[in-house]
This record gives C-alpha cells, sequence and structure tokens, in this order.
C-alpha cells in the first residue's frame, strides 16, 4: 500500500486543476461542430441545454471540451460534473454539512460543504450533470430550480443566485433504449435545446478512431476500413440488436490490433494477416458492446456479423 | 427580411402553431419554445455575422422534444419553402383550412408575447442597421431552373453527387455554379479518407484531385486521384505489389475499376499480378468481395497455407461464401486436401464439424466414416457400453435431421442401422435391452427383430418379452393393461406411437380393463391421450366411481398436457366430472405457475430508493446516508458531551429496494384457442406469483375487456386460476379500451418509476385508430411499450406503427411453449 507522504504527493502531482491545460482529443466535424455551435449559441442566450445520445458517442467528452474552452476565454478553470443514478442524493451534488461542526455550532456556512452544482454556481462555472435520467426523482426535483432560475436554497443557510457565467449541461441515453430511466416532465420543460448526437459518419468516426490511437499502434487504412465494417453491420441490424456497438468499440479493436502489429514489430515476427486477429478481436469485443434483443443470443450475433465482414 | 431568411419572431409563433396541432406530434411543446428560438437565431447571428435558412432548420429542431425533432425539421423547412415540390392547388384549400383553424387558438400568454416583443426589437433594429438589398428567394429560384437545365451536365452532376436532395440547395442559400461548387467541395473535403468511387469521380470533374491527393491517408483514393487526373500510376501500382499491403492493393484495384480510372486490359492485369498475392483463403475471400469475382489464385498453395493457418471451419466457411457468391468449387478441394492430409491421424473432424460442413463429395464420406468409427471407438471404451450408444445413435440422427444437406444428411442416416444394431449388441443384461430399445423407439428409431431376438435370447430373456420388445401394437398395449403394468410413461409412449390404432371402441377396451384392475397408470395414459373419451367411457362402464377413478389417475402426466387437455376438451366435459377436472387442472395451472416463476423470473427489485425509515450507524454504512438532524436530536436526548459521542449515535437513512410495475393485455379473441390457452394461462400464473410484491396488472381483451387483476390488488392465485380455465376465445380485437385501462392502472395506481406495458395480439385490431392517441399517452407517460406478436401470422404495417407511436420494441414467437420463456426474459431485461 502506498505511504501517506507519496500518496500526497502524488495526489498533488496528477491533480487536474485547471481543465483548459488538459488535453482532450476530440474530433469536432459533423454533428460534433454542429453541436459544439449550439453549445456555444446556447450558453449566449442563457438557455441550458441536454446532449442526448446513444452509450459512447462522445456526449461526455464535448462537454468537457466546452467547459475547456469557457476556461480559457473566461479564465475561469471551474468544471464540475457528476454521473447520476438511484443512489446519488442532493447531497451529493448540493452539498451538506458537517456533523461535527454542527454540533458544535449549528447549522452555520462553516460547518457546509459545498457540492458540485453549487459550487459551479457561485464560480460562474460549467455543470455536467450526465446520466441525468438515472437521477432519483428527489434528485431530479432538486435540479429544478437551478435550471430554471439559475438558483438554489440551501436549507438553514438561504437561497443563492447562480453567477451570470453558471452554465448548466445535461447528458443523456435516448429514452427508447430499454434500462433507460425518462425524465420527470417538469425537467424536461426546463431543458431548452436537446442536441441530439447519433453514431456518427464514417469519416468522423474514422477520424476518432485514429486520434485515439496510441502513437506506436499503427495500423494500415484498409485495417481500420474493415473494422468500421464490422461496427457498422452491428448498426444496421435492427431486427436483433437493441443496442449497437458504440465508438469505443472501434477505438478498442483498433488498439488491440494496433498492439498486436507492435508486438510483430518488436519481435521480429513476419507481419499475419489481419483477418487472423480480427476475427478474435471483433468476437471479444463485441460480446461485451451489443445489447441483443430479448431471446436473442449475442454470441449467434457476433457470429453472423464476424461470417458477413471478415468470411470466417 | 435581408440579414434573416424569414422573421424570427414571426417564424417561431408558426412553428409552434403548426407544431402543437400537427396530428403526428407526439409530444406538445412547450410556448416558451416561442422565446428560444428568436434568442438562438440572434445569438448565432451574433456570433456568426450572418444566418441562413439551415440555421433557422437547426435551431427550430434542436429547440424541439427529441420526440418531435424529426417533425420540427419537416415543418421549420416548410414555413420557410413553403412552395417547395408542392402541388399548389389542393394544398392551397387544405393549408388555409388548416392554418385557419389554428390561428384561431391563443397559446401564448401576455408575459411570452412581452418578452416576444423585446426581441422583435432587437431583430428590427438589426434590419435597420444593415439592409440587404435582396432577393433571395427568387435569386435560388432562378438558379433552381438553370440547375434543372443542365441536371445531366457537368459539372452540375458531380456536384449535386454530394447533396442528398434539392432542399439542401434552398437550406444552404445557393444561388450560382460557384456556391454549388464551392459548397460540394466542402462536403467532399468532410469526407476525405472514406471516399468512394462515385466521390473520387465527382472530385475529378470538380478538379479537386490535387486536394484529394493532398489530403488523404488512403493510398487507393490517391492512386484512384491520379489515375483519374490522367496521372501516370504504374510506379504506385508496383510499390503496392511490392509492399506486401494486400488489402490496400485489393482497395486500389477496386477503386480503378468502379471508376474506369484505367483501361479494362489494364485492370486485367492488375487482376492477373495478384495471383501471387493471394496467399490463403481469408485473402481470396477479401479479393472476390471487393472486386466482385475471384482472381487467378494458386489453388494448391491457399488451400496448403489455409489449413496450416486457420481451423477447418474457418476455411470451410470461406470456401463456402466462395463457392455461392463466385463459382468457385472450394469445398469439394478443400475436403479432397484435408483428407488427403489428415485422414487417419489426431487432427480428424468431428461429427459435428462435418455436419455444419457437410458437401456432397468423396473425401466428405471418408471423412464421415473416420469421426464414425472414432465415435463407435469411444462408445465400446465407455464403462456401460449400451450408454454410449444410445448416445451415439441420439447423436447421430440429430445431426442427420439438421444436416442442410440432402445428400449427407442421407449417408448419416445410412449409418443410423449400423449404430442401433451396435446399440442393441452392447446390452449386457435384459434391462438393459429394454432400456435401449424403449429409448430408441421413443427417438423414433426402430432396430431390427432379429437383433433383438437374437440379443434376447443371448440374454435368456422369457419369449414374450423379447415379443414385447420387437412388436408394440395394440395387442401389446392391451396385454400390458390386462397385466395390470403400472408404468405411466410406457405406456403412454406406446398409446403415442401406436396412437392410429387406437379408435373409440379399443379406447373403451383398455378402459375397461384399466378400470377393472385399477391401474391408475394406465388409467391417467388414457385420459392423456383423449380427456374426453376417457372421461366418457369411464363413466359408462364405471359409473361416478370409474370417473373418479380416472381423474385422480390424471396428475400421472404433465401439467402441460392436461392443461391442453382442458382448453382442448372443456366444451364436451359435463357436469361433476367437468368440476372434478378443472379442479385438477387449477392444481396444476397453480403448481405450474410457480415452478416457472421460481426457475425463471427472478428477484422483484430495481434498485435503491431512500425511504422515511432511519436506525442507527453501523460500521459499513455509507457516511452520506447520515441523517444530520436525527443524529443532533439523538445525542442532545441522550444528554451526551462531544468527547463521548460514538459512531452509533449517528443515525443513518434506510434504504428499500424498488417495486416493478408491469400491465400486461393479452388477446383472447377467436383465434386463440386449445394450445395457445394453456401457455397464456400459465404465464398469466407464473406472472401473477412471481411478481405477488410488485405492482402488476393483467387484462385479457377481445371484443371486451376482462380484468383480470388490476395494478394494486392482491389476488388469490385459485380465483386467478378459476378464471382462467374458464377464459373463452371469442369476437374481434378491440384493444383501445385495454390501453386505457392499462393507461388508467399507470396513472392512478402506481408508485413505481419504472413502468414496462406488454400488449399480446396478433395486431389484426379493429380499433387501431382510436388506441393510438392511448400509446401517444403511454409514451409521454414514459412507460416501456413491448408489443408481442406471433411470428407466423401477424399484420406487420399495423404492428410497426404501433411501435413507432408508444415508443416502444417489438417481438415475436415462434412456439407456444416458448410464451412464459419470453415474458420472463422481457420481465429481466427492463427491470
Amino acid at each position: 500500500m502506498i505511504n501517506k507522504q507519496n500518496f500526497e504527493e502524488l495526489f498533488n502531482r496528477h491533480l487536474i486543476k485547471d481543465i483548459s491545460q488538459e488535453e482532450i482529443k476530440i474530433v469536432l466535424s459533423g454533428q460534433y461542430g454542429k453541436a459544439l455551435e449550439l453549445l456555444r449559441d446556447a450558453e449566449a442566450t442563457g438557455l441550458f441545454p441536454a446532449l442526448v445520445g446513444p452509450p459512447g458517442v462522445g456526449k461526455t467528452i464535448l462537454c468537457r471540451y466546452f467547459a475547456s474552452l469557457r476556461a480559457k476565454e473566461k479564465k475561469n478553470q471551474s468544471f464540475y460534473w457528476i454521473t447520476l443514478d438511484e443512489s446519488i442524493k442532493p447531497s451529493h451534488f448540493v452539498g451538506s454539512f458537517d456533523p461535527a461542526i454542527t454540533l458544535k455550532q449549528g447549522f452555520v456556512l462553516e460547518a457546509f460543504h459545498p457540492g458540485p452544482l453549487l459550487s459551479a454556481m457561485l464560480e460562474g462555472g460549467t455543470f455536467l450533470a450526465n446520466e441525468i435520467n438515472r437521477a432519483t426523482e428527489y434528485s431530479q426535483n432538486t435540479l429544478l430550480e437551478p435550471l430554471e432560475e439559475a438558483s438554489i436554497a440551501i436549507p438553514h443557510l438561504g437561497r443563492i443566485k447562480a453567477d451570470n457565467d453558471f452554465f448548466f449541461i445535461c447528458a443523456m441515453n435516448p429514452e427508447e433504449l430499454s434500462g433507460t430511466h425518462r425524465l420527470s416532465e417538469a425537467l424536461k420543460d426546463r431543458i431548452k435545446v436537446w442536441i441530439k448526437l447519433d453514431y456518427p459518419q464514417k469519416a468522423t468516426e474514422l477520424d476518432i478512431i485514429r486520434i485515439n490511437l496510441p502513437e506506436h499502434f499503427i495500423i494500415e487504412e484498409s485495417e481500420l476500413e474493415l473494422i468500421y465494417s464490422i461496427i457498422e453491420e452491428t448498426r444496421k441490424n435492427k431486427i436483433d440488436i437493441e443496442i449497437p456497438a458504440s465508438i469505443r468499440a472501434g477505438i478498442a479493436m483498433a488498439k488491440l490490433l494496433g498492439r498486436q502489429r507492435a508486438l510483430e514489430k518488436e519481435k521480429n515476427i513476419s507481419k499475419k494477416d489481419s483477418y487472423f486477429y480480427l476475427s478474435d478481436i471483433a468476437k471479444n469485443v463485441l460480446l461485451g458492446s451489443l445489447k441483443p434483443k430479448p431471446g436473442m443470443k449475442v454470441e449467434d450475433i457476433v457470429e453472423s456479423i464476424i461470417a458477413r465482414t471478415l468470411g470466417g | 427580411m435581408g440579414i434573416f431568411p424569414e422573421n424570427p419572431c414571426e417564424f417561431a409563433v408558426e412553428f409552434i402553431r403548426r407544431m402543437r396541432y400537427h396530428p403526428d406530434i407526439v409530444q406538445i411543446p412547450s410556448s416558451r419554445q416561442v422565446l428560444s428560438i428568436p434568442k438562438l437565431i440572434l445569438a448565432r447571428y451574433y456570433r456568426k455575422g450572418s444566418v441562413n435558412p439551415n440555421d433557422f432548420i437547426e435551431i427550430s429542431t434542436m429547440t424541439s422534444f427529441p420526440d418531435n425533432q424529426k417533425l420540427a425539421k419537416n415543418l421549420a423547412f416548410e414555413i420557410l419553402f413553403p412552395n417547395y415540390k408542392k402541388d399548389l392547388m389542393p394544398s392551397f384549400f387544405n393549408d388555409k383550412e388548416f392554418l385557419d383553424q389554428i390561428n384561431q387558438e391563443e397559446f401564448m400568454n401576455q408575459e411570452l408575447k412581452s418578452e416576444l416583443d423585446q426581441l422583435q426589437d432587437l431583430i428590427d433594429e438589426i434590419e435597420l442597421t444593415k439592409s440587404i438589398d435582396t432577393d433571395l428567394i427568387e435569386q435560388m429560384e432562378q438558379f433552381l431552373e438553370e440547375l434543372n437545365q443542365n441536371r445531366d451536365k457537368q459539372p452540375y452532376e458531380s456536384a449535386l453527387k454530394f447533396f442528398n436532395d434539392d432542399s439542401e440547395i434552398y437550406k444552404e442559400e445557393i444561388t450560382s455554379l460557384e456556391d454549388l461548387i464551392e459548397e460540394a467541395k466542402k462536403r467532399m473535403m468532410e469526407k476525405i479518407n472514406s471516399l468512394s468511387p462515385e466521390d473520387l469521380k465527382a472530385g475529378a470533374e470538380l478538379d479537386l484531385n490535387d486536394l484529394i491527393q493532398q489530403a488523404s491517408k488512403r493510398n487507393w483514393e490517391k492512386i484512384t486521384s491520379k489515375a483519374l487526373n490522367n496521372q501516370d500510376i504504374t510506379k504506385d501500382i508496383n510499390d503496392l505489389f511490392k509492399s506486401g499491403n494486400f488489402e490496400d492493393l485489393i482497395k486500389s484495384l477496386k477503386f480503378l475499376n468502379e471508376t474506369d480510372a484505367i483501361s479494362k486490359n489494364q485492370i486485367q492485369n492488375m487482376k492477373d499480378a495478384l495471383e501471387n498475392q493471394i496467399q490463403n483463403l481469408d485473402q481470396l475471400f477479401q479479393a472476390a468481395k471487393n472486386l466482385g469475382d475471384t482472381p487467378k489464385f494458386d489453388q494448391n498453395k491457399v488451400l496448403d497455407n489455409s489449413l496450416q493457418q486457420s481451423s477447418f471451419e474457418h476455411n470451410f466457411n470461406l470456401a463456402n461464401s466462395l463457392d455461392q457468391y463466385f463459382g468457385t468449387n472450394l469445398r469439394a478441394q478443400l475436403l479432397d486436401k484435408f483428407n488427403q492430409q489428415f485422414s487417419g491421424s489426431q487432427m480428424n473432424l468431428s461429427l459435428e464439424t462435418l455436419t455444419k460442413n457437410a458437401f456432397t463429395n468423396k473425401s466428405w464420406n471418408d471423412l464421415l466414416n473416420q469421426a464414425l468409427e472414432n465415435a463407435i471407438q469411444d462408445a465400446l471404451k465407455q464403462k456401460k457400453k449400451f450408454e454410449g450408444f444410445k448416445s451415439l445413435s441420439h447423436q447421430l440422427q440429430q445431426l442427420a435431421n439438421s444436416c442442410e444437406n440432402m445428400h449427407c444428411s442421407q449417408k448419416m442416416e445410412q449409418h443410423l442401422p449400423e449404430i442401433i444394431k451396435k446399440a442393441i449388441e452392447s446390452c449386457e443384461d435384459p434391462n438393459e435391452l429394454k432400456n435401449v430399445v424403449e429409448f430408441l423407439r421413443s427417438i423414433g428409431l426402430n432396430p431390427e427383430s432379429e437383433d433383438i431376438k437374437r440379443v434376447g435370447k443371448k440374454l435368456e430373456m422369457p419369449e414374450d418379452e423379447i415379443f414385447e420388445l420387437i412388436e408394440p401394437n395394440y395387442q401389446l398395449l392391451k396385454k400390458l393393461i390386462d397385466k395390470n403394468i403400472g408404468d405411466f410413461e410406457r405406456i403412454n409412449n406406446l398409446m403415442n406411437q401406436i396412437k392410429d390404432q387406437i379408435n373409440k371402441d379399443r379406447m373403451k377396451e383398455l378402459l375397461s380393463s384399466a378400470l377393472a384392475s385399477e391401474n391408475r397408470d394406465a388409467l391417467g395414459a388414457l385420459g392423456h391421450f383423449d380427456l374426453e373419451e376417457a372421461l366418457k367411457g369411464a363413466g359408462q362402464i364405471g359409473g361416478e366411481e370409474g370417473q373418479d377413478m380416472l381423474i385422480q389417475s390424471l396428475s400421472a402426466g404433465t401439467g402441460e398436457n392436461l392443461l391442453k387437455q382442458w382448453f382442448i376438451h372443456r366444451q364436451n366435459l359435463h357436469g361433476d366430472a367437468k368440476q372434478k377436472v378443472k379442479e385438477l387442472a387449477k392444481k396444476m395451472l397453480i403448481e405450474l405457475g410457480i415452478y416457472y416463476s421460481r426457475a425463471r423470473l427472478g428477484s422483484s427489485v430495481s434498485g435503491p430508493i431512500p425511504i422515511n425509515i432511519v436506525r442507527p450507524f453501523t460500521i459499513g454504512d455509507d457516511f452520506e446516508n447520515v441523517d444530520l438532524e436525527e443524529t443532533i436530536n439523538n445525542i442532545l436526548e441522550k444528554g451526551k458531551k462531544l468527547d463521548h459521542i460514538n459512531y452509533d449515535d449517528f443515525f443513518v437513512f434506510e434504504t428499500a429496494k424498488g417495486l416493478r410495475s408491469a400491465c400486461f393485455e393479452l388477446d383472447i379473441s377467436g383465434s386463440m384457442s386449445g394450445e395457445k390457452l394453456a401457455y397464456m394461462a400459465i404465464c398469466v400464473t407464473m406472472l401473477v406469483y412471481g411478481m405477488r410484491k410488485d405492482e402488476l396488472g393483467i387484462t385479457f381483451f377481445e371484443s371486451d375487456t376482462h380484468i383480470l387483476k388490476e395494478l394494486d390488488e392482491k389476488i388469490d392465485l385459485e380465483k386467478l386460476a378459476d378464471e382462467l380455465l374458464t377464459i373463452k376465445a371469442r369476437g374481434g380485437t378491440m384493444v383501445q379500451k385495454a390501453l386505457e385501462w392499462a393507461r388508467r392502472q399507470f396513472k392512478e395506481k402506481s408508485a413505481t418509476r419504472e413502468k414496462l406495458n406488454v400488449l399480446f395480439t396478433d395486431a389484426e385490431i379493429f380499433d387501431l385508430q382510436q388506441s393510438l392517441n392511448e400509446l401517444r399517452i403511454f409514451r409521454s407517460m414514459g412507460i416501456d411499450f413491448i408489443l408481442v406478436v406471433p411470428e407466423t401470422s401477424f399484420n406487420l404495417k399495423d404492428a410497426k406503427k404501433i411501435v413507432k407511436i408508444a415508443g416502444g420494441q417489438l417481438l415475436t414467437i415462434k412456439d407456444w411453449n416458448e410464451f412464459p420463456q419470453l415474458i420472463s426474459d422481457i420481465i429481466k431485461s427492463k427491470f
């Protein structure tokens, strides 16, 4: 186990203090460029947006990039985000009282630890509520006031008004995906801009895979083309597949193939056909990347996709 | 309007009005959207310095709820370009009527109007300070006319390849050929590194080759672009051949071919040169797939390499694809090679592999013989040889049945008598022999009488026992029952084997014998064979006592079968006997429901929800669950000082698991009977038992709705089973009332967030239009919706419409016995 001193040193070294300094690999062509424009427009008008799209299309990374732009322009590094689910309570994002101090001094400001939402509101920063439709009704209700009025009531302390630069972004999966909760009507009404992101155009997706490959993992364009054709097959099959492979699956397959190529180079082995590796790589990645419809077996679907694209 | 294609405020008002009253609207838009649209348009204007129709359309779309966005895009375009592709006369009258109607409705309050006025002032100011004298629409229409006259000429044709349709020309405000080419160039650049052959051809016509060659990372794009630019690509092609990058080579060849960038001769030369490059079947497959036919290849080398590098199955699949789509004969060659190289070695293929890779050819036959021989040797090595051979016979039979190649299937079947014989001969005592014979017969295989006789004699079995094994027939069945043999399975199997030999008179004869000897197994088998005849006969022969004995014996068989018999014959059963059978069926139904529920349904949880219960903190509890107020109150009450506070003085919130909430509407219209009703009844019982702690509502419907259980109702299983056994299939299919009932259930009685609705029907619905509104409401209430239909008979068009409006899923069911499994899969996947 790491010792305390080392931990503190390493922690401070690796702490992300300034989002504007963080390197964010993003492709801004196609729908992402348009989405960024819309975020800008929404920001200018004070209308809070929601990014809606299936898992893995880049909602979070777009938000982080947008926040980093804001941080650079406004010299305000404040960016907070939280991923919501049934276990998250309002105190997680609004803040809570330290029991020990409260016992000694009562419900005073000193006893209060602000949460990420409150911090963003006070600092005029960006707040991202990820998977907002997984939040409990209690949490969703707490978010109504910040979304509508840009203010929030803190029990025992009072109501605060957010800084003018405060910006609230929501991110969620589309409601028709099974297992996705529904947003309350009240919350829906307060979101003014709905930016839909879908699986991108081929050129954009290929660019995304390229920039996510480590430099020393080199794969041919033709291999990238094969990987994309496998991913595309999962998206065409709407009869058996409920959730197809996301961009992450393509990145994973490219990285695994890149790794094999790097090993070949390292060990001075002659280059094997891509199909030799891709068949297994595709199977291993797709088994976890797809969600079949009820009654369908993921193994059968994956097998048929590999047969259609790689022939084996 | 000059700066703006339309007045943003007027546009927004018109847009929202049309959306609110459109018949296809899924969610009524908020009136506040009327402010969001002009605000965002203004923001965009200030940021970019201009706005075009595309901006209007994009902003109207993005400010609409996700479910409405497709409609929003179309409506926005219609407002901006009202004359685009319209049949003006009819639309004039229809639109006017529609607009007159919606214009009467007022959806904005005073506050909204006031804010809108303020935005209008801003817009007016912008228009005043920067006036542009232009009639953009007229210019666009003029250009469109020019375009229509030159559509098939270059460069118009090539530029248009980058547009989906003419509406995009309007959206981008294109008024000249220069604008068109500029926009086409921009779109092509966005596609670089994923260009198709058509894109490259179009790019060449638009003189964009230099750009493509500079920007593209793909060899095939660069080479094709060079060739289209009439540059010499000989060196590039030679380099590709030398590089060993097979995929790039194939892709280049494909693109050069499809763009006609080089001559047919040159293409053919390249294809011929591929022969040295193709090393295995994977490469051959990719080459064929990309080029549309198989190039020349060294068959021996390819097959040898393939067998060394990959599994037989993988290679056979590739060969199969190549043979089917490209007319090669590789499967035969592959089998021959494999047989040659690996026959008799450890590398032999199993029966399963051969079945999956079946092919009419001598090598396949040889390999089959080898595989069978290996399997026989394995069976002989087993401790209980007869079990080994039983298993082998069954396996061979199943493989023969599942084999898609008829010839191979026959070949396998030809070996069955030999295996059956070995199975008989491997028996070492009379019980084993009986076991084997009965097993073989139960799977539809008939051993030779001579073999049974011979082995039976060898095992010193009595003659009559041998005879029983040899020839099952009515006489044999009668003898079994006369002898009071109490073996339900045996009698039941025998009856099913000779069902054509059993008529009403014979049924009576058998019943008479069974009743006389009080053979309950026989009576049970007779009842499961034909309940109606059995009860009638038992009544005639043994009176009420006889019937009672028969009814009591019915529990010997499977519950599913008894339920089927009940639903098939219940109309013809009468009096006390009917009642008694019903009681038994009820008991079976409940037992089956409980069994299926335990086996299939899983537990009732859907995530933790904080509830208003607190308890003392224990080590391991989440600190975030501490209820501060309760804790402080507790400490004050105990009068403790700060130094004396322990962890158990803190109070934490308890969390509870959430409930599931589901409604089922099940179609029992005229087409549903017998087996279907039996499985539906089992499924309902399974749900009521398995989801007894959840919110569950069930209704049947045909032309009326028959509510079985409300969402918050506790129901007795006995009462439910009783009701289920008396449902009758009747009437047409009217679903609106059933959906309305379900909607009310969720709205008025449901306390959970996760809601699921399952509608089962063949989708031949009489009142579909009236039901659509209910489905819209389901969607707006956030209810997960599933439509289940029988695979072989349902109305696809209506089914798709239903799931589209409800935002749900369509599932099909093949066999009725899968119904409980499918429903439990749905429950497990949704919760």
